[in-house]
Order: C-alpha cells, then sequence, then structure tokens
C-alpha cells in the first residue's frame, strides 16, 4: 500500500513514491520570485554599457597669455588686478554731470604670448542709476589708434569685435563716461564686461 | 555578432571625433572687468557767464554757449615810393573787396631839397582788387609815400570810387556818383597829383570834396593854373556810425573853434580835406584834432590867406566793436628833424591806421618841407617822416584802431577745489570757419594770456593750446578776438579739458561758441 501525508485539501506528495501536495500561498511566492527573476534579466539587459576611458592627465596650471595690465589711468579709476592679471576691478570711477570723464589708460591688455591672440572685449551687464547715463564707452587702443568698434555699456551685444594683439603687445583701454546734466551725485552705476581670449 | 562590434567602433570613432573638433573651435578664456561703482559727483571746475557777448551756461555749469559777433574790419598799410624817373608805381596787397575799400594816402617828397608838386604829390587809387597804382604827374627824385588800405569785412560801408580832374581852368567839378541814399552818413576822402612845375602853386592842388546830394559829388579848389586830377572815395558808413561834416574857414583865428554836437571822443575821429587860397609853407600847413566831445580846433602858423576846411567827423558804433581812437600833440623843437617817433598804446596792426596833420612855420616856399609820411612802424610806434628838413611842424596825430571784434570776458573759469588743476581748450568740430579773417580765442587772468585756438584765413593755425594752470580757488577767463569778412555765422566746438591733478585723467567741458 502505497504511504500518502496529506497535505492539504487536494494536494498530495509523495515521498520515495510518495506524493505530497503543495499549499496554494507557496505557489504565489514562486511566482513572484520568477517574476522578480525576470525584471532583473530584462534591465540588465538594458543598460548593457560599453565604457571607454578619457584620460586627463595633468591638469595643469599655466599663466595666462593676454592679461590685464596696469594703465596710467588705474590709480585715478581705484584700479585692482586680480592675481595673474585675469580680472580687474575698478572702484572710483566718476564723472561730472554733463561733462565727459576720460580715462585714457584705465587700464591695458598685454599678449604676453610669441603668437599673436584674437580677443574680444564685450559688454554683460549694468545695473544701478542707469537712466542717468548719457553713455559710457570703452574703447581700446594701440597707441593712438583704435582697435575694433566702440564698446558701448548698456547695449546688448555691444564688443569691440574680434581683434588680435600681435605677440608681446600692450594695448590701452580707454574708458569714456558722461552723466546726464541732471544726475545727481548719489547715482551711480556698476557694469561688467568680458575680455574673452581665443585659442590658449 | 560581428555586425555588432563593427557597429560600435563606427559610433566611437565619431564620437572621438566629434569631441576633438569641439575642443578645437571653443576654446575661450574669459576674463572679466568690473567697474563698480561708477559715481557722479560733483563738478570742480565750472563755468560762470561772462560780461562780454552773450553766454548761456548749463545745468551743472559744465558746458556753455558763447554768442559774440565778429569783427569786420581789415587794414593793411605800407609806405613806399615812386622811382626817380617814373610818375607812377604800384604796390601789391592781399585782395580786397573794391566796394568796401578806401585808400588813405600821405606823402613828403624825396629829396633834402626844394621840389615842385609834380614831383611831391601824390595820388593813390585801386589798379585791381590786389594792386594799388600811386601817381604823380613829374619824374624827378622818387616821391616817398605812406599808405592805408581800409577794408570793411562786412557791410559796414559802401564805397564808390573814381577819378577826376581839375583843368587847368576848373575851380570846382561836380561829378555824378550812384544814389548814396544819405548823404549824411558819407564821408569824402581824397587824394590828388598836380602838374604845377614850380612851387608857386603848391596850394593850388589842395582839394576839398562833399556831397551837395545823395547823387553829386563836388569837388573844389582854389585858383587855377595847374591840372589837378583827384583820386576820390565816398565813403558811405552803413551801420550806426555818425557823421557830422562842415566847412570851417580856418583864417586870422587861431585856433579856429568848431562846435559839433557832442561825441564818444574814445571812438570818434576826424578826417579833413582842405584848399589854401594862399601858397607858402604855413599858409597851406593846417592842422585840426577834436579838443573835446563837442570841439573840433584848427591851427596854422600864419595868418595869411584862408583854408577852407571840410571836415567829417566820423562817431563809430560803441557795438559790436569798440573802436578805440588815440589822439595827441607832438611839437616839434628843432628844424632838423627827419623822423618823429611817437609812442601809442598797443593797437593790432590789422586793424589800426592813422590820420595826422601838421603846421608848419615859414612863409617861403620851401616845399616839401611840411608834408611827412605816417605809418605805424609797430604795435607801439607812429612814425612820421619827412626828407626835407628846414621849419618845424607841430602835429596833431590819430591812431584809429577799428579792432577785432575783442571780448574780454564771455566766460569765466572757475576752480572750486583747492588744489590746483590744470586747463586748456581745444576745437573739435566747426563750421564755416573759412569766412574768418582772423579769430583767437584765449584764456586771460593777471599772468597774462594764452592763445589757445586761433583762425586765420579760414584754417586752422592752432587747434587747442598748452596747458594753463588754474590755481586752487582760482579763476580765468576766457576771452576772443574774432574779425571776418561777412555777416554769416560761424559755428566752433570746442572742449574745456580739465585735467585731474597729478593724473592724466581729464574731463571735457562743451564750450559752443556761435560767430555771427
Amino acid at each position: 500500500m502505497e504511504k500518502c501525508i496529506k497535505i492539504h485539501d487536494g494536494a498530495e506528495m509523495h515521498m520515495f513514491g510518495t506524493k505530497r501536495k503543495k499549499k496554494f500561498g507557496q505557489t504565489s511566492l514562486e511566482t513572484l520570485a520568477l517574476l522578480l527573476v525576470a525584471l532583473t534579466i530584462v534591465g540588465v539587459s538594458a543598460a548593457v554599457y560599453n565604457i571607454f576611458y578619457m584620460r586627463f592627465s595633468p591638469v595643469s596650471v599655466e599663466a595666462a597669455k593676454v592679461q590685464f595690465v596696469t594703465g596710467s589711468d588705474g590709480d585715478e579709476a581705484g584700479a585692482t588686478i586680480g592675481t595673474n592679471g585675469t580680472s580687474v576691478i575698478f572702484s572710483s570711477v566718476s564723472g561730472w554731470p554733463n561733462a565727459t570723464r576720460i580715462y585714457e589708460d584705465i587700464v591695458g591688455i598685454k599678449n604676453f604670448d610669441t603668437a599673436a591672440r584674437t580677443i574680444l572685449l564685450k559688454f554683460e551687464s549694468w545695473s544701478g542709476n542707469t537712466e542717468n547715463i548719457e553713455y559710457i564707452h570703452i574703447k581700446v587702443f594701440d597707441e593712438s589708434t583704435q582697435k575694433g568698434s566702440t564698446v558701448v555699456v548698456g547695449t546688448s551685444g555691444s564688443s569691440t569685435g574680434e581683434i588680435e594683439i600681435p605677440a608681446n603687445a600692450e594695448w590701452r583701454v580707454q574708458l569714456e563716461v558722461k552723466w546726464k546734466a541732471d544726475a545727481l551725485s548719489t547715482d551711480q552705476v556698476s557694469f561688467t564686461l568680458q575680455l574673452i581670449i581665443q585659442g590658449e | 555578432m560581428l555586425l555588432k562590434i563593427s557597429r560600435t567602433m563606427i559610433l566611437s570613432v565619431i564620437l572621438l571625433c566629434s569631441l576633438l573638433t569641439a575642443s578645437h573651435a571653443a576654446v575661450w578664456n574669459t576674463l572679466r572687468v568690473n567697474a563698480s561703482p561708477v559715481t557722479a559727483e560733483s563738478p570742480k571746475v565750472i563755468l560762470q557767464p561772462g560780461i562780454a557777448g552773450t553766454s548761456i551756461i548749463y545745468t551743472n555749469n559744465t558746458s556753455a554757449t558763447v554768442n559774440v559777433e565778429a569783427t569786420c574790419w581789415r587794414v593793411q598799410s605800407g609806405i613806399s615810393y615812386i622811382p626817380n624817373g617814373e610818375t607812377y608805381t604800384v604796390v601789391n596787397i592781399e585782395p580786397v573787396n573794391l566796394s568796401r575799400s578806401f585808400l588813405l594816402i600821405s606823402f613828403g617828397g624825396g629829396i633834402s631839397g626844394n621840389q615842385p608838386e609834380q614831383d611831391v604829390i601824390v595820388s593813390g587809387r585801386f589798379a585791381s582788387a590786389s594792386q594799388l597804382r600811386f601817381e604823380r604827374m613829374g619824374t624827378n627824385n622818387p616821391a616817398n609815400f605812406g599808405w592805408y588800405v581800409i577794408e570793411a569785412l562786412g557791410n559796414q560801408i559802401s564805397v564808390q570810387s573814381g577819378t577826376t580832374q581839375f583843368a587847368q581852368t576848373e575851380t570846382q567839378k561836380d561829378v555824378p556818383i550812384e544814389d548814396v541814399g544819405d548823404a549824411g552818413k558819407c564821408i569824402v576822402v581824397l587824394s590828388r597829383r598836380s602838374t604845377g612845375t614850380d612851387r608857386t602853386q603848391y596850394n593850388k592842388a589842395f582839394v576839398t570834396g562833399e556831397l551837395t546830394s545823395t547823387t553829386n559829388l563836388r569837388l573844389r579848389r582854389e585858383g587855377t593854373g595847374t591840372t589837378v586830377v583827384v583820386e576820390w572815395f565816398v565813403v558811405k558808413f552803413n551801420d550806426s556810425t555818425t557823421i557830422q561834416t562842415g566847412e570851417t574857414i580856418v583864417s586870422t583865428s587861431n585856433p579856429t573853434i568848431q562846435s559839433i554836437n557832442p561825441v564818444n571822443t574814445s571812438r570818434a575821429w576826424l578826417y579833413f580835406t582842405w584848399r589854401a587860397t594862399a601858397n607858402g609853407l604855413a599858409q597851406v600847413s593846417v592842422r585840426g584834432w577834436l579838443e573835446n566831445a563837442g570841439e573840433i580846433r584848427f591851427f596854422r602858423r600864419t595868418t595869411i590867406g584862408t583854408c577852407y576846411v571840410r571836415w567829417f567827423v566820423i562817431e563809430m558804433p560803441e557795438t559790436p566793436i569798440k573802436v578805440n581812437v588815440q589822439r595827441g600833440f607832438h611839437d616839434s623843437t628843432t628844424n632838423n628833424e627827419y623822423v618823429k617817433n611817437i609812442k601809442i598804446a598797443l593797437v593790432d596792426l590789422e586793424t589800426a591806421f592813422s590820420f595826422t596833420t601838421c603846421d608848419s612855420t615859414g612863409t617861403g616856399t620851401a616845399f616839401p618841407r611840411p608834408f611827412w609820411v605816417e605809418s605805424i612802424t609797430n604795435a607801439t610806434n607812429l612814425r612820421l617822416q619827412r626828407w626835407y628838413t628846414g621849419q618845424t611842424s607841430d602835429h596833431n596825430w590819430q591812431v584809429i584802431e577799428l579792432g577785432r571784434a575783442k571780448y574780454d570776458f564771455v566766460l569765466k573759469i572757475v576752480n572750486k577745489a583747492s588744489e590746483n588743476w590744470k586747463v586748456r581748450l581745444r576745437a573739435y568740430a566747426q563750421s564755416n570757419i573759412e569766412r574768418l579773417v582772423n579769430c583767437t580765442i584765449y584764456f586771460r587772468n593777471e599772468a597774462g594770456i594764452s592763445n589757445q585756438i586761433q583762425i586765420l584765413n579760414g584754417a586752422y593755425s592752432q587747434n587747442h593750446g598748452d596747458w594753463i594752470n588754474l590755481e586752487g580757488s582760482g579763476s580765468i577767463y576766457l576771452a576772443m578776438k574774432i574779425s571776418a569778412k561777412n555777416s554769416e555765422t560761424t559755428f566752433i566746438y570746442a572742449f574745456l579739458e580739465v585735467l585731474i591733478p597729478n593724473t592724466l585723467t581729464y574731463n571735457l567741458m562743451l564750450i559752443e561758441f556761435r560767430i555771427s
């Protein structure tokens, strides 16, 4: 006689010829596990990457080829040239209402490289009592020859255009500011320019 | 499988190439310039209005407009001679407008000895706009003369001129002229030459000129027997110049006093011609002067004969250009003087001329002793010269400086700061400067003057000046002298450059000069 153990109703397990019946919850867990395995397999299949390596070694620090250098009007304008000559801040530029203040050499731009460089000086932003500014003009000169166009502060996109500064040349930047006649001594503006140097 | 690997390789190559291209094109370094803050501050140097011309100062006293009027006179002058053997000579001058120019002449003979009138008396006229022709009747010995060409660069005068001859028998000539409109605004300026071959008829060569109507010029002399050719100019003043004229008999009274309506003697001058009834040094030599605002005086050293003096008192307007008349008396104590140098106050040679008359001692006929050539030899000297000495002459001289328009104080430049600043003027634009004959814009203070902008004959000879020190809390004046050749308008745009102490930074203050 075949020995039979009843596991649950309707199920039988056979041991060595003995049949054992599975319960319903046990089957669901197995199905879930199977589903997870299947999903895992599908996911792994979607994230198959081929990895190539780009290696930067070393990323070095080098001296800027084109730098700001001190201009003869820099002191009057409160010029502070940043470390390495890569930025300059003017803290005391001023003007009289209805008169044009000229800083002929507010800062210099020098190409320290042995090759010519293309540069571009460009208006970036301004703020403050801009409505009382008649104009602020920035011009770049090689001695008495203006290079490129006049940068009109306050005009979006205004720039010198691309200009090529020869190797070892030093140019001067001229700032012209004119306040409107009814400007007050409390009025002030701030502005930022970008000096963009190509191809270092 | 092989296909899959190939695809991967191609894709990798494309990506790497793209990366390389991008890297090459877009390597930029951006440096930054920050100005923070840019402030407005009260001006340290300001402009203030002047008292000459009309100036407008704009808000904050940092810009201005100056309105002035230009002078419209130019004087050319010189001395020369007709050579021995010649009856005439020509002198080249800068071209003039003949309808606005007239000629004044003095003569003085040529040798230290007696000479007849045909060799001594010199007339002058315009041969062309750029040439003067001086003539005499005789040819013996040189004939020295001096001349002034007085030209209105504007329309303040209109000039008619001509040549009229007295036949030997004539004592009066009526010459038709174009209608001058108002005879009371005219003067008549004369020179002449004569055929007299000895020294007994000099008086017959003295001629007067007057307008008897708006269309008639009357020329007169005393006595007949010589042929006299007169070069005449009828000068009509179109501006507010006032003319007084009359004929005064100078005979036995010395001086002879002629009353006139009061004039401002600083801008009034006397011109006269005369005719003489008697021959002789003293007889024909009459000097005259403005004694005061209401009186002319005439003087001779004799009571023999009569001189009929046709006089004109020309009182010129105060504006736009104030004429400056200097006058004086220069006596002579020795009879061997050839030259008298008379110190005068500084004049502008380009707008100054002289008119001098003299008496003479001696009633004989040792001509040309009383005839002197006058010339302004430099800005402070009037020179009288003769070539034959023997008698003394006292002179009444006048130096008339028509003047360039001179504005001593069109703007004041004030330094409000305690430290010294430097200023200079720079012209940067203009219109119609071609009409300016001479224009000088200059700084003036106690230390002197500094020419900043100068225009000569329609072009810049100097468009900016030297830096001038503007003392702390001090001021300087901006002044102008201008002459122009017409009545148009000129604009000069200039910057007053104000240099910040101990820097190379400067301010530009706009000044507009409007010259009408």
